[in-house]
């Protein structure tokens, strides 16, 4: 069914005026700015209007009106269009990922155009798998979970499709903005002060359908996965207003200056930065983690009370947790130590979510051995106690010595997102798609066998190899001759790492393709999609949402 | 207010706020009458007639 025939006609016309608000917006920011990367993104958010405006207008008066009985079903279309964003982000980011690990190994390789450039390129590849592939998948997926949690449709038909659209342009501005060279610096949040303003506005209204349909749940309480999605979309809010808080030098240039200076700016930024790891890439994950894990292994989660307690401990935990970045800095050592403290605490609500989800496991291994997709879920669950126990060991002041600056640091962050993240991720693509394009199962189940082994030999060979990277890169640094000079030059321990980042290009290669494998399997199996309806998986709540 | 005075509070308040509203997280979650709820509650997500594996 087209998306616009699940559109009443008054929806449409919304979505018009919506689509040519953002055609004016996107001709005034290219108007104000004339020139450069600020024009171009308005004239991006221009045509994307004008198709949006052709796109609804041509299908005004196609379709009939919904029925009142479209109540009594899920509103599932934005969860598939963000699916699919997903993927698409997936190849494209762990692709440049991939080439930017190649470079590292033949940097004689990088084009002599500016725009190549390892440091543009590098945002690209963060940006588009933390926003690109992971935000698609927790918004696509918390839309999905909130339905069938709340046992209610959507709250409205137009804003989850605001926030999807929108969002998707925020991630795109991000990266075409990188490669023509602009970015305010910070790491993670490095648009500039007009598409984090457009994000503000696309994450407003992502709370605002989330709190407006669990409002209307038909169920007395809340699932605990919806607490974790809550938390998510409203930490990130905070963090992402707080930490671009910035004086643009003009309105028609993406150029700005952040209103924070010196140490405080430090703090900020990794206050930011670690809980864009806790929100963005650990609490809505868990929401994925508890709702996903629980109906694939069809058995309740094994202690609910411990998920709550969890929950809490993370929320309290993570947001002191960020100052150990800055071990060995301007910034009071009191602080510093105050972030390392919290982050061996954090251990502890850390492995109760792990362990609350190994332990429901118990009793259905037969499950997890027969059954690639709940594997994906298993194997997240291990992987995030196991980098969670490296994160707060890495936070601890001396070990920190040791791995700060080296490639311990990648190596840990890609131990939480590809062995926890994409694999969760993956898990819950590998139970919706099915559902949602109304099969059975994936068109081909034995790819996803070999996407799980492709995905598993590509984190264990990108972690090991950045471990010993890592290390070796600490130890030849600290490394004194009797006479007190340093025993090896920089350019040696880089030379040292060459085997390691061969390893690591390798690994990341496999893992990229088992993404791609993926990618293929859901379009064969979107293009195979069948009529199967479930017929017990429909609201309790069927009032009208207006 | 001189600025240790104002870091000593921080220090402090801080952990005892936190150490207490993790302290009523705690008791009401591990609260015993409510453990028939919790229990309902997992099992909103799952099918009537699956996960009666589990007491």
């Amino acid at each position: 069914m087209a998306v616009t025939a699940t559109l009443t006609s008054t929806e449409r016309q919304i979505g018009i005026a919506i689509s040519a608000g953002l055609a004016i917006l996107g001709l005034a920011m290219a108007a104000v700015a004339k020139t450069g990367p600020m024009a171009l993104h308005g004239g991006m958010a221009l045509v994307l209007g004008i198709a949006l405006v052709f796109y609804l207008g041509g299908a005004l008066y196609d379709h009939p009106e919904p029925t009142n009985r479209r109540h009594a079903e899920y509103y599932d279309a934005p969860t598939r269009f963000g699916i699919v964003m997903t993927l698409i982000w997936a190849v494209a980011g762990m692709g440049v990922g991939v080439w930017l690990a190649a470079l590292m190994y033949w940097p004689e390789a990088t084009p002599a155009v500016p725009w190549t450039s390892y440091g543009r390129l590098r945002p690209v590849h963060t940006s588009g798998v933390i926003f690109g592939f992971g935000g698609n998948a927790l918004i696509a997926t918390s839309f999905y979970v909130l339905q069938r949690t709340s046992r209610t449709r959507l709250a409205d038909a137009v804003s989850p499709w605001f926030v999807l659209i929108g969002f998707n342009l925020f991630c795109l501005w991000a990266a075409t903005g990188y490669v023509m060279g602009q970015t305010q610096s910070k790491e993670y949040a490095e648009p500039e002060w007009y598409a984090d303003l457009w994000l503000v506005l696309v994450w407003v209204t992502y709370f605002v359908v989330y709190i407006r349909t669990l409002a209307r749940r038909a169920e007395p309480h809340i699932y605990v996965a919806n607490w974790y999605y809550m938390a998510f979309i409203l930490v990130v809010a905070m963090l992402h207003i707080v930490n671009n808080l910035a004086l643009p030098v003009t309105w028609g240039a993406g150029e700005s200056f952040t209103i924070w200076s010196g140490v405080q700016d430090a703090m900020i930024q990794w206050w930011y930065g670690h809980n864009a790891v806790a929100f963005f890439l650990t609490a809505g994950f868990l929401g994925m983690l508890y709702y996903f894990l629980p109906v694939r292994a069809q058995r309740p989660i094994w202690s609910y009370r411990l998920s709550i307690l969890s929950f809490w401990g993370i929320v309290f935990f993570y947001m002191w947790a960020g100052s150990h970045h800055l071990h060995y800095t301007a910034l009071p050592y009191w602080v510093q130590t105050l972030g390392m403290t919290f982050s061996v605490m954090l251990l502890v609500p850390s492995w109760a979510s792990a362990g609350n989800a190994i332990a429901t496991l118990n009793g259905a291994w037969d499950k997890v051995r027969d059954d690639a997709t709940l594997r994906f879920m298993f194997v997240a669950a291990v992987f995030y106690g196991l980098s969670t126990f490296e994160g707060s060991f890495l936070a601890i002041r001396p070990i920190n010595s040791l791995s700060h600056f080296t490639d311990w640091t990648v190596g840990h962050v890609h131990s939480g997102t590809l062995g926890w993240v994409a694999m969760i991720v993956f898990g819950a693509i590998y139970s919706l798609v099915p559902k949602l394009w109304g099969r059975d199962d994936m068109a081909w189940p034995k790819a996803v066998e070999w996407h799980f082994w492709l995905a598993i030999a590509g984190t264990l060979i990108y972690v090991v190899s950045l471990w010993n990277a890592g290390i070796t890169q600490g130890l030849m640094w600290r490394a004194y001759d009797e006479g007190g000079a340093l025993s090896y030059s920089f350019i040696e321990s880089v030379e040292a790492m060459l085997p390691y980042y061969a390893a690591r290009t390798l690994g990341g290669g496999l893992f990229l393709a088992g993404a791609f494998l993926c990618t293929v399997n859901c379009r064969a199996t979107m293009r195979a999609a069948g009529d199967r309806v479930d017929e017990a998986d429909r609201p309790l709540a069927t009032q009208p949402a207006e | 207010m001189s600025h240790e005075t104002l870091v000593l509070i921080a220090k402090v308040f801080g952990p005892i706020w936190m150490g207490g509203f993790l302290l009523i997280v705690l008791i009401r979650a591990y609260n015993p009458r409510r453990k028939p709820e919790q229990e309902r509650i997992a099992r909103s997500i799952l099918p009537d007639d699956a996960s009666e594996e589990r007491a």
